[in-house]
């Protein structure tokens, strides 16, 4: 639908609606002057027109969400209430909007004097426990009758705003007066003595005030006043909060750490529950601010906030203000000690020294008398180092909603923020070539390859800061796209070739053709693009075109997932066999062992500063140092649930800008199992979509045994009963694949994990798995060996034994002498695979790249002395069918081909192949090293076939995006 | 006029949308949790709850009323139709749940709609009919009348009327298409 053709589409409804209804078909007829599909369409259209009246009924303006939004519309602008009347209030003037709420002056119309009203943010107000509490502190509190304790009058809701009247007060607080500079020594100790008067009375009555600090302090003409005891607690009711027990007593079920971030007590910080002496501590960080001027603690990341406030001792006041009376430092620091029971025990002790200090003071500067007894130790320790108060960020213990509890200009908090990012609506990631997506270095965009429900493959180009996101043409079966460094360009790998498109025009060139990776690719600064091909090393293309050269060379197997540095000169790889980290680099061939992967090979990425990997599902990040080009630090653990499939392959992508993209779903194709007979009659078998490495079916066709990969990304064999559906579970260890039933259907071979080399062969008894019975390794390789098949006696076993210098080859292993050899005649120094051994045990059927192209061959077994083409024109996995008397294979164009044979007369006789139907969507068995895996099943000698076939699942998870995943580090 | 609005509310969410899916996560999380704990919570208290949240970010600056309402809506689709997605998430199988509309929303007796195939739907008609998107959004997910999306879009309140009329009808034929 074209924005032009939706124009004439509305046009002429809109027109049609107009006319009477016994008109309307004529009217459309000529208006659509001929064209009868935009007739259709119109029509089709007036098809829902009576359904619409009740679709989508919008609530009436009394609806909840309406108005809800418009509650909240207003609420969202601070002083939304000026100039209203709030109940029995009238709002006058905003006089402070923070992060609990705003504090309007109001007049109370019934006893007509100017109050202070204080209006609780809406979300903080939602529960109606909350309110309960509430209106239970309020209660307290208003029972402090105290002349330096603002007086609360009233407490209730209007409106559904939840409110507090209080005293209303005329002044500036000791946060204003200090932004002045330090208070003078005598006025200092006058408002301590205020404050601690009234600390004193409220612990009397029980009550805590918990965020005692300059701004909470009003100065009057009649003296001090205490405000925002509203976050004041019960003290003799330890309990009353019940989120007090779950050790972040302090916590609110709002979820934020009451107490302001500059004034918290060390056991605040640590999660226990608090007390009068928390208010001591915090007055005491007062008093030092008051007399120096300065905060305790500066203000710092919330990391090492807490760290001072817990460990260290501030400034001595003596450094910053000359002529304290010692007794008077002493005493504020025996408020600032760490441990509470060192402190100054109640606040009627404090104030008696406090005024035993002013009056000495007074008496013309004598002397001050030495302190009773002897201090604690924490105190002498103290006394060199006055706590510097500082703010430690609530942000510190607790994530989001302290974002609005900070005060203007404090330290912004670096938790990190994930959100889901889903494909386009009727595309899913198409992931079967390896990692689908890919994050631009300025982490803008997103790119990923996409298979629409028609089958349509391509890439799509996401903006990470809008909704918008457009197909990229030009860009039809691409897959393991990746970014320019300057985040202009996307390289891509489609048709064959490698191709790069620039995004803002959507200009697509090649830039090397005949060339394909499984294992990722990189462009750096240099504009030079480094990818792996598979065994021998990586290859490496200017990013404008010309040869490929060889980037790295490999003797023992192949490098894979490129990732350049910002030098864009050197560039870090996995080296496959050797089951590291390597570094290489463009002006030489020589490259460097950085690190051995712990546990297996993963999928690389690099973002200035750190490696990424994966292991055992989790991602890391491992520091490092591009000037000495090592690793400075040990490997983070960063997110969890990023799926590995062999031989490493991870969906996952970073960003330098400080985005990470990964998704918990292993990389593969969804498939359904589904009959086909041979017209191409297709019905249901297993239907859930699952990821396969490899299925065939037990001699008797009732079963079937596959491997098949769970949310982890490990895949295990398991035995299914076609006609229940009932599963048998083979292997337990996450790593199995490609399983062949023996002849006689009650053993079956597999590939499974090893050390050396990683993939290695086993049987097992399906009987005998149920109750824990171990595999039997079988046959002894250097390199990997994968399960392809049994002869028709029982008596061999085929496999595909990977070979970098020539090839991948067929072996056979004789069970009765554990004999290993290989089919010299048969292997070339191109890959041969698939291998399936005919019933009779005579024939080897396969199929071999040695002509440039897949094609199927037969060959004697197992001699393999007389050898034939099947195929023509391409041809893959073949298998035996009919009793021996038919092979079938996938030609290139996807349809199922049968060749018949026969023995007479002379040895072999191969006709040539008949298609018998096309498979749509047929699933590859990627992106594993498969080498053995089928795609499909001969059932029941060939009258129908077992076939995977992709299909999209509907419980594929979106990507996951993490904003920030530099937090996550720190 | 449209395109000014957009990028202020493109800014707006800019700033917005990383933390709508966080608050999201745990939206999600505890409407499992009271679901499988046997009483589920009320969809529209949680929204509401996670949309507060939001909006009171002091990140924001709104621009005037119908900045606020258009990005409003616009989270609160986001809002809910994450909230369907991620609950049929967890119902595997055949059935796989729907958050019915009128689970959402105060609404008359119209019969339920899956919100995640009306999602996508509208996702649809946005790529090549970025108005009448807007429309439902703001009429269906913000619950505006007709006058205060006129308002909002800057267009006559006809204009409203028809978008949201032949709107609907194509929802109506796409999510019947979809089925």
């Amino acid at each position: 639908m074209t924005p032009e053709r939706w124009r004439e589409i509305e046009h002429l409804y809109h027109a049609a609606l107009a006319r009477p209804l016994d008109q309307r078909a004529r009217f459309l007829a000529d208006g659509c002057g001929g064209d009868e599909a935009l007739r259709q369409e119109v029509e089709s259209l007036f098809k829902y027109e009576s359904g619409a009246k009740d679709f989508l009924a919008a609530p009436p303006a009394e609806g909840v969400l309406a108005g809800e939004l418009r509650r909240l519309e207003q609420a969202a602008v601070p002083g939304r209430l000026v100039g209203r009347a709030f109940g029995a209030y009238e709002v006058q003037a905003l006089i402070a909007a923070g992060g609990m709420g705003e504090v309007y002056r109001a007049l109370d119309t019934r006893l007509h004097r100017i109050v202070a009203l204080k209006t609780l943010r809406a979300d903080l107000s939602n529960d109606p426990d909350r309110r309960a509490r509430l209106v239970r502190e309020a209660r307290i509190v208003s029972s402090l009758n105290h002349p330096h304790i603002c007086t609360l009058h009233d407490v209730g809701t209007e409106d559904d705003i939840d409110y507090l009247v209080m005293e209303h007060i005329e002044g500036e607080t000791i946060q204003q007066q200090l932004e002045r500079g330090r208070l003078p020594l005598a006025r200092a100790l006058d408002y301590s003595i205020q404050i601690v008067d009234a600390l004193e009375k409220a612990h009397r009555r029980g009550v805590i005030h918990r965020d005692l600090k300059p701004g909470n302090v009003m100065v009057t003409k009649s003296g001090v006043k205490l405000l925002d005891f509203g976050l004041a607690v019960h003290a003799a009711a330890p309990a009353v909060d019940e989120h007090a027990g779950t050790g972040a007593t302090a916590q609110t079920a709002a979820g934020a750490i009451m107490g302001t971030p500059q004034y918290i007590a060390p056991e605040q910080l640590e999660g226990k529950p608090a007390d009068t002496r928390t208010d001591i501590f915090a007055f005491g960080a007062l008093a030092y601010e008051m007399i120096t001027g300065r905060a305790a603690f500066p203000p710092a990341t919330p990391a090492r906030l807490a760290a001072a406030i817990l460990e260290n001792d501030p400034q001595p006041i003596a450094d910053a203000v000359p002529g304290v009376p010692p007794r008077l430092v002493e005493t504020i620091a025996r408020c600032l000690c760490k441990d509470p029971d060192d402190r100054w025990q109640s606040a009627s002790d404090l104030l008696f020294e406090l005024r035993s200090i002013a009056r000495s003071a007074g008496a013309a500067g004598a002397e001050a008398p030495r302190p009773r007894g002897r201090l604690p130790r924490r105190v002498e320790r103290t006394l060199w180092a006055a706590a510097v108060v500082a703010g430690v960020a609530a942000t510190l213990l607790v994530a989001r909603l302290d974002r609005r509890a900070l005060p203007e200009g404090s330290t912004p908090v670096t938790v990190p923020v994930r959100y889901a990012l889903p494909p386009a609506a009727g595309t899913t990631l198409y992931s079967s070539f390896g990692v689908p997506f890919a994050l631009s270095p300025d982490g803008r965009q997103m790119v990923y390859a996409s298979v629409a429900t028609d089958g349509t493959e391509q890439l799509r180009l996401r903006s990470l800061y809008s909704q918008s996101e457009q197909p990229l043409p030009g860009t039809e079966g691409a897959n393991t796209p990746f970014w320019s460094a300057d985040s202009q360009w996307i390289g891509f790998f489609a048709d064959k070739s490698l191709k790069k498109i620039r995004v803002s025009t959507g200009l697509t060139q090649i830039v090397a053709a005949h060339v394909q990776t499984k294992g990722g690719a990189s462009w750096g600064t240099r504009d030079v693009i480094v990818f792996a091909t598979g065994p021998g090393g990586l290859s490496r293309v200017a990013a404008g075109g010309g040869p490929v050269a060889r980037a790295t060379t490999s003797s023992e197997g192949s490098h894979f997932w490129p990732q350049f540095l910002a030098d864009g000169t050197h560039f870090i790889y996995t080296a496959g066999p050797a089951g590291s980290i390597c570094l290489g680099s463009l002006d030489d061939q020589a490259s460097k062992t950085l690190m051995k992967f712990p546990v297996r090979i993963s999928a690389l990425a690099y973002v200035p500063g750190y490696v990424f990997f994966v292991q055992d599902a989790a991602l890391f990040a491992r520091p490092f140092d591009e000037r000495r080009l090592e690793f400075s630090g040990e490997a983070l653990r960063i997110v969890e649930g990023v799926p590995v499939v062999p031989p490493g392959h991870a969906p996952f992508s970073v960003s330098a800008a400080g985005v990470l993209a990964y998704w918990p779903y292993p990389l593969g194709t969804p498939a359904a199992l589904r009959w086909f007979d041979r017209n191409g009659r297709a019905s249901a078998a297993v239907e859930t979509p699952a990821l396969y490495g490899g299925f065939t079916l037990s001699p008797d066709s009732r079963r079937v045994a596959f491997s098949r990969a769970a949310r982890t990304g490990g895949a295990d064999v398991w035995v299914r009963d076609l006609t229940d559906g009932a599963e048998t579970r083979i292997t337990f260890d996450g790593a199995a694949f490609t399983p062949q039933w023996s002849p006689d259907g009650t053993r079956i071979l597999f590939s499974g994990p090893g050390e050396q080399p990683p993939v290695k062969l086993f049987i097992k008894s399906v009987a005998a798995a149920a109750s824990g019975a171990a595999a039997t390794r079988v046959g002894v390789s250097r390199t990997a060996n994968f399960a392809s098949g049994w002869s028709g006696d029982g008596r061999v076993i085929v496999s595909v034994r990977l070979n970098p210098a020539a090839g991948n080859d067929l072996w056979i292993h004789r069970l009765a002498d554990a004999v290993d050899a290989p089919l010299s005649l048969i292997n070339t120094t191109a890959n041969e695979s698939h291998a399936r051994v005919s019933a009779n045990s005579r024939w080897i059927a396969y199929d071999t790249d040695a002509s440039g192209r897949s094609e199927v061959w037969v060959a004697s077994f197992p001699d393999g002395t007389f050898r034939h083409q099947v195929s023509a024109g391409g041809g893959t996995s073949p298998q035996w069918s009919q009793g021996d008397q038919e092979i079938v294979f996938i030609a290139d164009d996807r349809r199922l081909m049968a060749a018949a044979l026969s023995t007479a007369p002379g040895p072999l006789d191969v006709g040539p192949p008949r298609p018998l139907f096309r498979i749509e969507n047929l699933a590859p068995m990627e992106p594993g090293p498969f080498a053995t895996a089928n795609a499909y099943a001969v059932a029941s000698n060939g009258e129908r076939f077992l076939v995977a076939v992709a299909v999209r699942d509907p419980d594929a998870p979106p990507i996951s995006i993490v904003v920030n995943w530099r937090a996550l580090v720190k | 006029m449209l395109l000014a609005w957009n990028e202020g509310d493109a800014r707006a969410l800019d700033q917005l949308m990383p933390l709508v899916h966080d608050e999201l996560h745990l939206l999600a999380h505890r409407y499992m949790a009271g679901e499988r704990a046997g009483h589920p919570l009320q969809t529209t208290a949680l929204v509401n709850e996670a949309y507060l949240r939001l909006i009171d970010s002091s990140r924001v600056r709104w621009q005037n009323r119908a900045h606020f309402f258009a990005v409003s809506a616009q989270l609160m689709r986001r809002i809910l139709v994450d909230v369907a997605r991620a609950r049929r998430q967890l119902k595997r199988g055949g059935d796989a749940a729907q958050v019915s509309l009128d689970e959402a929303l105060t609404v008359s007796s119209e019969p339920p709609a899956d919100l995640i195939a009306l999602d996508d739907a509208l996702t649809a008609l946005a790529a090549f009919d970025a108005r009448k998107a807007r429309v439902v959004e703001l009429r269906f997910f913000g619950g505006l009348t007709v006058e205060e999306t006129a308002e909002v879009l800057q267009v006559s309140v006809m204009t409203v009327m028809r978008d949201w009329g032949l709107a609907k009808v194509w929802l109506l034929r796409e999510l019947d298409r979809e089925r």
